[in-house]
């Protein structure tokens, strides 16, 4: 064992600067935008995008994302599985399209669409109430020299 | 001195409470001694609540530190323009700031000669608003309580200072003109009550109310666009909305009301949407009232709240009584909101202006409920949850879309009725266009389906006011002989309303277009550079010269970095960009101060990060395409406002669409019933 101290601390100063090299790579790559601006600053409260903070605990966040996905190689949807798992679905900026969630998606879209149904039985019901009179059907032709005189009333308007 | 200002608004109080009971007994009485009575009474809250106002602002601009406020939010290195606009950077000062509005705005109403059956109602409802003010400033934040512990005599040499994101020209401007237009929509809602209380089924409290409804509307567009601005500028992070909650505050009643100022047309043209209309103001003045409760509450986390405080709970409260009030009213009145025009077709300019409403309605909804999800979740499941822009981006663009759409289909439809081959006529060039614009763009390298639905839809709707105004220049030419510019000048201020709304449309496509662009084509880069280093992005070729320290105004002290910026292809100098960091010393962290290079075709925003001892510095550039435009489209919009505003000939309501089934019948002998 003695003998093998020796070349066990070589090894490990050979694979040292490999290794913090390693570390140097995954921790300073920059994170897709589209990443970043799913992620809300939790660490310190200051609930703003991710990709608008600059306060210490955001870099921490940032770090904590960088390892994820560049040192354990997660996608996107994983590492957002990681960070809610890790510190609660308040951290991402959307709620996840799950379970009770699914309300704050759709009530926009429910709520218009029911809306405009209403409407279609609305106008429906208006339309068909408004029936037009035997002058809007057939309407009478305006003599020419009525026609004259109307064009000259507008002018006035003009 | 403190004591008089309290005083103020003790006296204030009290004779809101005298107002409103002798506005009753004058609107019920039909009493003009009662009525005058009143009157005096509004004069003297607007009278009282000035001088608490001045009183403040005299102890902010000569700096006595005893006064809580005035230690709280300002200091003596503060310039003398921020000391001014520390009015409304705190609590009690801001709800000082919207009961001074509130008072004058119901002077205005009170000894209006217009309807002069609604005013006592209306101005007992503006009354009961005000009193509800002055009621939290004398009991809950007196802005005039002394520092804990001063004695007389006792000098406090300095104050903590003001926040210094608040220390930017957008911050000053940007409450006053939101405070106006929701202070602006309480009027259109008292008229509407006082409809109501009166049994006054017609629309005159629509036409009474027109001017107060799109001034209250003007400056909450402008108070959403200086915040914006303010955002852009000022909070560094490279966006200029960020769906806080306390942004969404304020654009959800703008929603709302925008919805109000197109469906009321339907009201004065057919007689129709009585009770929607009514409906509608009584949700834009409670979001009004429901924003504020947010922001003063904390129980929503935001980067611009007034913090967490007692108010929350008093407005909640306010906000719960003016909306059961509404509502009640509305229910007990519903036979004479029952309209008596009807629709005589399916397609027809009424009925677009209802999809219209639908829609921004949708969005109203959209942005309430994600703004108060948080809330829904953590009391449902327990769960709390953040919604920000990765949830409001996607749900609020396709209804965008297909308002935009609707804005350049409503001008093209008649009243009452249109054909299919008008629809035709009509949009052929407007969709030829669309089409040319999405082609174009596809060849030229834009990809993103959003970006090509965006600026399809923006040149569709633009093409489409043209177009309709291109032919009413060319029929009043034809009508009146004269010369196309002379038709074309005619033809915008004979009919200022609608050509301002068209106005307003058009300042809307322009910051469409600016959304579009910087949400598609943007790009972004971190960057950790030395002296003398470059970095490309987009058409720039940045070198980063040095990093510097330097005094900023009198005593604050900024980190700066200076960059020279080049055309990459042509190698053009573009000149230097300074970004900096500055340090207050009322804060933790230093604040950012942007480098800004902006174009019309696009910003190049540069942020300073961090730095390190060997001069090297981290920045965050980012390029926004087509950012100014937002601004210059916002400006339209307040142009076409106020093009639409104007008095005088061209600036009345249109006349009634009515069919001949729903005309007014006539009694014997030639009346009208």
């Amino acid at each position: 064992m003695r003998k093998l101290f020796p070349l066990l601390t070589l090894v490990l100063l050979l694979l040292a600067p490999q290794s913090l090299s390693a570390q140097e790579s995954w921790g300073t790559q920059p994170i897709p935008t589209d990443v970043e601006s799913g992620v809300i600053c939790v660490l310190d409260g200051c609930m703003m995008n991710l990709n608008a903070c600059e306060t210490p605990a955001a870099e921490k966040l940032r770090l904590n994302i960088r390892e994820k996905m560049f040192k354990e190689g997660l996608n996107k949807e994983q590492t957002y599985a990681y960070l809610a798992q890790t510190y609660g679905e308040k951290v991402l900026a959307a709620p996840p399209k799950r379970g009770f969630n699914w309300t704050v998606w759709l009530t926009p879209f429910v709520v218009t669409i029911g809306g405009g149904a209403l409407i279609y039985l609305g106008l429906e019901k208006w339309v068909l109430s408004a029936k037009p009179s035997e002058e809007e059907t057939n309407p009478i032709p305006i003599e020419p020299e009525y026609e004259k005189k109307l064009e000259e009333e507008i002018k006035k308007y003009l | 001195m403190a004591e008089a200002g309290y005083f103020s608004l003790v006296l204030a109080l009290m004779l809101s409470l005298y107002g409103i009971i002798v506005f009753i007994i004058a609107a019920r009485r039909d009493n003009p001694i009662f009525l005058a009575s009143a009157k005096g009474a509004s004069l003297g809250v607007a009278f009282f609540s000035s001088v608490a106002t001045f009183i403040l602002l005299y102890f902010l601009m000569t700096g006595d530190y005893s006064i809580k406020y005035v230690y709280e939010y300002t200091s003596n290195d503060l310039p003398l323009f921020y000391r001014f606009s520390a009015w409304w950077a705190g609590n009690a000062g801001s709800l000082l700031l919207w009961l001074f509005l509130l008072t004058w705005y119901t002077l205005i109403v009170a000894f209006s000669k217009k309807a002069r059956n609604l005013t006592p109602y209306a101005s007992a409802i503006l009354l009961f608003n005000s009193a509800f003010f002055l009621f939290v400033l004398t009991f809950v934040t007196n802005p005039f309580e002394k520092v804990a512990g001063w004695f007389p005599g006792a000098v406090i040499p300095d104050g903590a200072g003001m926040n210094p994101l608040l220390q930017n020209p957008g911050m000053v401007f940007h409450p006053v003109t939101t405070y106006l237009g929701y202070v602006g929509f309480a009027v259109p809602f008292a008229y509407a009550m006082t409809a109501l209380l009166t049994k006054t089924a017609n629309d005159q409290w629509i036409k009474v109310t027109r001017h107060w409804t799109i001034v209250a509307w003007l400056f909450l567009t402008l108070g959403n666009l200086w915040g914006a601005q303010w955002a852009y500028t000022e909070l560094g992070w490279g966006g200029y909305w960020g769906w806080d909650p306390v942004e969404n505050a304020s654009f959800i009643p703008w929603l709302t009301g925008s919805a109000f100022l197109h469906s009321v047309m339907i009201q004065e043209r057919k007689n129709m949407l009585k009770t929607w209309n009514v409906v509608l103001i009584t949700v834009t003045y409670v979001l009004t009232l429901f924003g504020t409760f947010l922001v003063r509450s904390g129980v929503l986390t935001s980067v611009h709240a007034f913090g967490d405080s007692a108010l929350g709970k008093y407005f909640l409260i306010f906000t719960l009584i003016m909306l059961f009030f509404a509502l009640d009213l509305i229910i007990l009145r519903r036979d004479l909101l029952v309209q008596d025009g009807s629709f005589e077709s399916f397609l027809s300019k009424e009925s677009s202006f209802l999809i219209n409403n639908l829609i921004l309605v949708g969005l109203a909804v959209a942005v309430f409920f994600g703004t108060i999800y948080p809330l829904v979740s953590e009391a449902v499941r327990g769960v709390k949850v953040s919604v920000g822009a990765s949830f409001f981006n996607p749900v609020v663009a396709p209804l965008g879309i297909a308002l935009f759409l609707l804005m350049g289909i409503c001008p093209l439809i008649a009243w009452r009725k249109a054909s299919l081959k008008n629809l035709i006529d009509n949009f052929r060039w407007p969709l030829l266009t669309a089409l040319l614009c999405a082609i174009f763009l596809f060849f030229f390298g834009v990809r993103k389906g959003y970006a090509l639905v965006g600026y399809a839809t923006a040149t569709f709707t633009l093409s489409a006011i043209i177009l309709e105004i291109l032919r009413g220049t060319k029929i009043r030419h034809k009508l009146t002989d004269e010369g196309y510019p002379k038709s074309f000048l005619g033809l915008i201020l004979r009919n200022r309303r609608r050509h301002g709304g068209y106005i307003i449309h058009i300042g809307v496509i322009l910051m469409l277009l600016a959304i579009v662009g910087s949400h598609t084509a943007n790009q972004d880069l971190i960057k950790t550079l030395k002296p003398g280093e470059s970095v490309d992005i987009g058409n720039y070729h940045l070198t980063f010269n040095q990093l510097g320290e330097k005094s900023v105004g009198t005593s604050l002290d900024a980190v700066f970095a200076d960059i020279s910026v080049s055309d990459k292809a042509k190698g053009i100098d573009l000149g230097n960009v300074e970004s900096q960091k500055v340090f207050y010393p009322t804060s933790d962290q230093p604040m950012t101060e942007i480098g800004l290079r902006s174009t019309l075709k696009e910003d190049l925003y540069i942020i300073l990060s961090t730095w390190g001892q060997d001069g090297s510095a981290t920045f965050k550039i980012l390029i926004n395409p087509l950012v100014s435009w937002l601004w210059i489209g916002g400006y339209v919009v307040i142009l076409g406002a106020i093009f639409a505003l104007w008095p005088g000939r061209g600036s009345q309501t249109g006349s009634k669409y009515l069919s001949t089934v729903n005309l007014p019948q006539p009694l014997e002998g030639g009346r009208e019933r």
